[in-house]
């Protein structure tokens, strides 16, 4: 799995591509884990746009990385999610503890 | 890589009208084989899109469970997974030869905790169950039979 990685405006912006399952979740997990969260850190947005399937696994790695970054002071938010991608995430009810912005732009605007 | 998938499916898989069945062995690396077969599955039947997301979700967790939880040993096991259509349902069984375990005695995960208390402890279980329109456990000569019923919208 591909994972693209840019910074604007102090988020970093992971968007991996692809299907995030118990195959390769740990490799969005490790980009998670490579940006720091503390006072120098960066707040983590995950662009959603390119993910064509998740799973169970994939869920566990935004779990872990909310908890993390739940108390701040670098948040974790997630955006663009594919409608099959979406449904899962509410399904869980992850909707109530995650932001699901509808594209990046709206994202960075509520985290800057 | 894709055509060369597409090929090894091929042999793998026993085609007749409205069934179609394959195997995996018990790797988490055989989850790129199933979507391959769902995929060829979808090709055949002309199934939505949506439907083959679904399905493949349901097995995917299904899969997952065993290999991460239904084997004491180191050898490899055979996972066998059959799609039969019939009219406007999907009938899909799985059987393994791994410890018992009743999917359908699950108990469902408490969705609205607090995060700090969220825990996802039987979610992909969960997720499968919302998303078959039935599920049938049952075990014979040690071994688990997954029988799932998947209406075609």
């Amino acid at each position: 799995m591909h994972i693209d990685q840019k910074e604007e405006q102090g988020i970093v912006i992971l968007a991996p591509e692809g299907r995030l399952d118990s195959n390769t979740s740990h490799l969005l997990d490790q980009a998670i884990e490579n940006v720091g969260s503390g006072d120098d850190g960066f707040h983590v947005l995950v662009d959603f746009s390119a993910v064509e399937y998740i799973s169970s696994a994939g869920l566990r790695v935004v779990l872990k990385a909310l908890k993390q970054r739940q108390a701040g002071p670098k948040y974790f938010a997630a955006s663009s999610m594919q409608d099959h991608v979406r449904e899962v995430f509410e399904i869980s009810g992850f909707d109530a503890y995650i932001p699901i912005h509808e594209n990046t732009t709206l994202a960075i605007t509520s985290l800057t | 890589m894709i055509i060369q998938r597409y090929l090894t499916c091929e042999e793998n898989m026993s085609i007749d009208n409205d069934t179609i069945s394959f195997t995996l062995v018990n790797s988490l690396s055989e989850l790129d084989t199933l979507s391959v077969q769902l995929e060829a599955a979808a090709e055949k039947w002309n199934l939505p899109q949506k439907m083959v997301l679904q399905l493949n979700l349901i097995l995917d967790e299904l899969f997952t469970n065993i290999v991460k939880y239904g084997y004491k040993d180191e050898l490899a096991h055979i996972i066998t997974i059959s799609l039969d259509k019939k009219g406007s349902k999907l009938l899909v069984t799985m059987i393994d030869d791994g410890g018992f375990f009743d999917m359908t005695q699950q108990a469902a995960p408490i969705l609205n905790v607090p995060l700090a208390d969220k825990d996802l402890g039987g979610l992909g279980i969960f997720l499968a169950r919302q998303y078959a329109d039935k599920v049938i456990y049952e075990r014979q000569d040690n071994k688990n039979i997954v029988t799932l019923i998947k209406v075609l919208e």
